[in-house]
């Protein structure tokens, strides 16, 4: 009996001994094969709780994780708040830290001084090692090719580190919400066409001014209105027939020729000349002067109507769900049509857009004891399935993949090639943000590249309103999708000298331009007179050195 | 120290010891004061740092006064100021005068059961919060769905009114008139209290004597309230550089702005807004207001105890 027990008690201590001694090497499978470990092997993932979750430990994404990648996963919950100042605190007091942290959205300086600091790891190496980050170079399929090598380039910090795994969430829409809508029922009424060129849409604004279009016999038509919320900046839309400038969701207003060469818009005479033709455009009474003073609120009790008012909107600037409570469903909703593209005088043609970036928000800790795991689990999520289940729960309950009768019936935005289909969550989907146990209500680790996300087939609704809504914003997305610029300037990586030297120029070039702009347009300003001053001020204000700051930086990382 | 002074202080120690039980109490506070406080103010040097959130308020490099320099050469700087001055003593100069006025007015009411229901009324705007004031303030003031282009149209059938809110200047009065609105019932509340402690009897010996309600409001109510008035004065005088953040900003468009850019949304804007947050010269352009208004606070404080001999002052 004792020789039993000892012999037991020596087994026992063997084991131990052997698994403590172990390297992860020699548990962890090879690169792109899962689980990724096949011995018991303990993980800890922090992540600011989101309030809507009611269960992190029982979630069923949790237990995903756990069963695929064979880690046992454990969660450390951080304020969801507070959690930058949390892990602050934790830094400063020297605390143990998660292996691996995810969703932490950290600016792109918080970002670089923890990583300086030695707090996360730079993962160049782990991205160089093809077989390590397997998902992710797998996923690049979905990625856009000029879009590839910014992946990585774009998280870079001003040492040439990449400190966060990068993760993509984009989908066709995105960049491509910034544009007119026209009502097509004064379009008819007018029997005119749809206009294409700035000079059909003056022709066309002039015809709802003046020609009473809705019928009711007085001259209550307001040939165009903006807001001032989200994509309702009247002004960026209709300069774009002009000159390309970005859309308010961008970094900054840097463009860059096809060289890389930056220059910023406002500096320009095609930005002047685009100013002449909007404050044309205001002085003939076709833009309302509540472009510049209601909200997207305004907008909607001025489009969403019923019963027998008349229409009064000629083309507004905004997105469909602004004009509308619900624009699936909205009475009005098919009086309008989405456009494209308006084209200047001298043929330029573009869409206020924004470079969509990866999310840099998940990093692994200097107290990660083996960073390759907490990195495999990363990568981990960059594969569909994963993703899928990330963001929308249990496979064939809340998304499934493509059936051949899904396939049969045609990918939503084949018009722009993405002609295969390869899943679909339509009718199935947990309404997002709502409470749930089933997923961690985050997109902010998952790899939903726009060639993704847009492998989804149409739905076919009931309601021919909402049929409307959808064809017709796919429409519009399709024609605008595409027409910008070839390169678009995103966030960039400044060091902290270049930041302090920067100072306020980026916030105070912004606010006065945007001044200046409206004021130009309402003519308080005048074009001839006041430009120089204008130009001087920006001059006074820093242009010139942010421009060579910011020329600087890109070069850094992107030539 | 004179030996007076030398010798209160000595008793208060006496005192202390004697009663050390009671000034146990006292410890709570004063530790809550120091943490919650005191100690949260020497963040404020920031403002003389070039601070870089990893390494901390203390770990931060010293960068002295360059933040100041920039803010005084700033293109904003004359702007911010000279709105935050313009809407702060517009607003003082009309609020001031009409919270006395409006205090006496309704004291002047005879029906106790009529007043009660006055002072309520006028109460309840002050409940209302700012944000849902300027969503009020907007939706009246739209020429095509609000209140004012209704009420427009019945006379002018088809014709939209002019959209006031997108015009720079009137920025400023909607500003003050709004605040009057919602504040002004709040702000008797501590006139009423004074007139309260006013003796009946001298208002019937003053009727006695003849004189009317008139007469009665200015040589009995007005003086009673007047130490008030002073306290108030001076205590808003010490705030003259702080314009509200969240009305001002939550009007803010892209013509009233030349207007409505008053120092704390431009505060705002450079240091929580943009690609690089600049917490250093926001927390110097924040420190550079409270320093005038402090100054601002002692001289009115000084005139007012001046003219009053001491009788109306803070400290």
């Amino acid at each position: 009996m004792k020789k039993v027990s000892i012999l037991v008690l020596a087994l026992l201590l063997v084991c131990s001994l052997s698994s403590t001694g172990l390297a992860y090497t020699d548990i962890m499978t090879p690169g792109g094969e899962l689980p990724i470990v096949t011995g018991d092997y303990h993980l800890v993932i922090g992540t600011p709780a989101i309030a809507t979750v009611t269960d992190y430990e029982n979630n069923h994404l949790t237990q995903y994780l756990r069963e695929r990648s064979g880690v046992d996963i454990e969660v450390y919950l951080f304020d969801a708040q507070e959690y930058r100042q949390q892990l602050q605190l934790m830094t400063s007091a020297g605390e143990k830290l998660p292996d691996t942290i995810w969703a932490f959205n950290l600016t792109a300086v918080e970002r670089e001084s923890y990583g300086r600091q030695g707090y996360f790891i730079p993962l160049n190496d782990f991205f160089a090692d093809g077989d390590l980050a397997h998902f992710f170079w797998d996923g690049m399929k979905y990625v856009p090719e000029q879009k590839q090598e910014l992946t990585i380039k774009t998280g870079l910090s001003s040492d040439g580190n990449l400190y966060a795994f990068p993760f993509w969430l984009e989908t066709v829409a995105d960049a491509w919400s910034f544009g007119l809508l026209i009502n097509n029922t004064f379009l008819d009424a007018l029997d005119m066409e749809i206009p294409t060129t700035t000079e059909e849409l003056r022709e066309y604004l002039l015809a709802v001014k003046e020609k009473d279009p809705n019928g009711n016999g007085i001259a209550d038509e307001i040939p165009l209105v903006g807001h001032t919320s989200w994509t309702g900046d009247v002004i960026n839309i209709l300069m774009n027939s002009f000159t390309y400038y970005p859309n308010v969701d961008s970094a900054s207003q840097l463009c860059s020729d096809d060289e890389g060469n930056l220059y910023l818009p406002y500096a320009t005479e095609e930005y002047r000349d685009g100013l002449r033709f909007i404050h044309q455009l205001y002085e003939e009474g076709l833009i309302s002067d509540l472009s510049f003073s209601q909200d997207r609120y305004g907008l909607q009790a001025m489009t969403d109507l019923t019963g027998d008012q008349p229409d009064v909107v000629g083309a507004a600037v905004s997105h469909r769900s602004f004009m509308f409570a619900s624009h699936a469903t909205a009475e009005r909703r098919t009086h309008y049509t989405t456009l494209g593209v308006i084209e200047g005088p001298d043929g330029v043609a573009f869409t206020p857009t924004h470079a969509v970036e990866p999310r840099y928000t998940s990093y692994i800790t200097c107290d990660a004891a083996d960073p390759e795991i907490a990195f495999r689990l990363l990568d981990m999520c960059c594969d569909p399935e994963a993703t899928f289940t990330i963001r929308y729960g249990r496979e064939g309950e809340y998304w499934r993949w493509a059936t051949e009768e899904d396939k049969a019936a045609g990918a939503y935005y084949s018009a722009l090639g993405y002609t295969d289909v390869l899943f679909t969550s339509n009718d199935m989907k947990l309404a997002w943000g709502q409470q749930t146990d089933e997923i961690w209500n985050t997109n902010a680790f998952t790899w939903q590249p726009i060639g993704l996300t847009a492998l989804t087939p149409g739905t076919v609704y009931e309601n021919p309103i909402s049929q409307y809504n959808a064809d017709d914003w796919r429409d519009g997305i399709v024609a605008r999708y595409g027409k910008c610029p070839k390169i678009l300037v995103g966030s960039l990586a400044y060091t902290e000298d270049e930041i302090n030297q920067l100072g306020t120029v980026q916030a105070d070039l912004n606010t006065y331009v945007n001044e200046c702009a409206t004021r130009f347009v309402i003519g308080e300003m005048n074009l001839d007179t006041d430009w120089d001053t204008f130009q001087s001020t920006l001059e006074a204000m820093g242009m010139s050195n942010y421009l060579a700051t910011a020329q600087a930086a890109y070069d850094r990382a992107f030539k | 120290m004179t030996a007076a002074t030398a010798k209160k202080k000595g008793k208060t120690w006496i005192n202390v010891r004697r009663r050390w039980q009671l000034y146990l109490f006292l410890l709570v506070p004063v530790v809550w004061v120091l943490i919650f406080a005191y100690y949260p103010m020497l963040g404020v040097q920031i403002a003389f740092k070039n601070y870089m959130p990893r390494q901390g308020i203390w770990g931060s490099k010293w960068a002295g006064f360059v933040h100041f320099r920039t803010f005084f050469t700033s293109y904003y700087f004359s702007r911010t100021v000279g709105n935050t001055i313009r809407l702060s003593l517009y607003h003082l100069a009309v609020n001031f005068p009409l919270s006395i006025i409006f205090a006496l007015m309704i004291n002047i009411i005879e029906n106790p059961w009529l007043k009660k229901r006055v002072q309520t009324i006028v109460y309840v705007p002050h409940f209302i919060s700012t944000v849902v004031l300027v969503g009020m303030l907007t939706q009246i003031m739209n020429p095509v769905s609000g209140l004012y282009g209704t009420i427009y149209r019945v006379f002018n059938p088809g014709a939209y009114p002019t959209d006031i809110l997108s015009k720079a200047t009137p920025f400023i009065h909607f500003y003050v008139w709004t605040g009057i609105w919602q504040n002004l019932g709040w702000n008797t509340i501590i006139y009423m209290a004074a007139l309260t402690g006013v003796d009946p009897e001298l208002h019937e010996a003053a009727q006695i004597d003849g004189a009317t309600r008139l007469k009665r409001m200015i040589h009995i109510d007005l003086p009673t309230i007047l130490p008030t008035a002073s306290i108030v004065l001076i205590l808003n005088s010490g705030s003259i550089m702080n314009v509200g953040f969240e009305k001002a900003y939550l009007m803010q468009n892209n013509i009233n702005v030349v207007y409505s850019e008053v120092i704390s949304t431009y505060v705002y804007k450079v240091g929580l807004t943009g690609a690089t947050n600049q917490f250093s010269y926001a927390a110097a352009v924040g420190l550079f207001n409270n320093v005038i208004n402090g100054i601002l606070l002692l001289i009115v404080n000084g005139v007012s105890g001046k003219l009053s001999e001491g009788a109306n002052s803070l400290f």
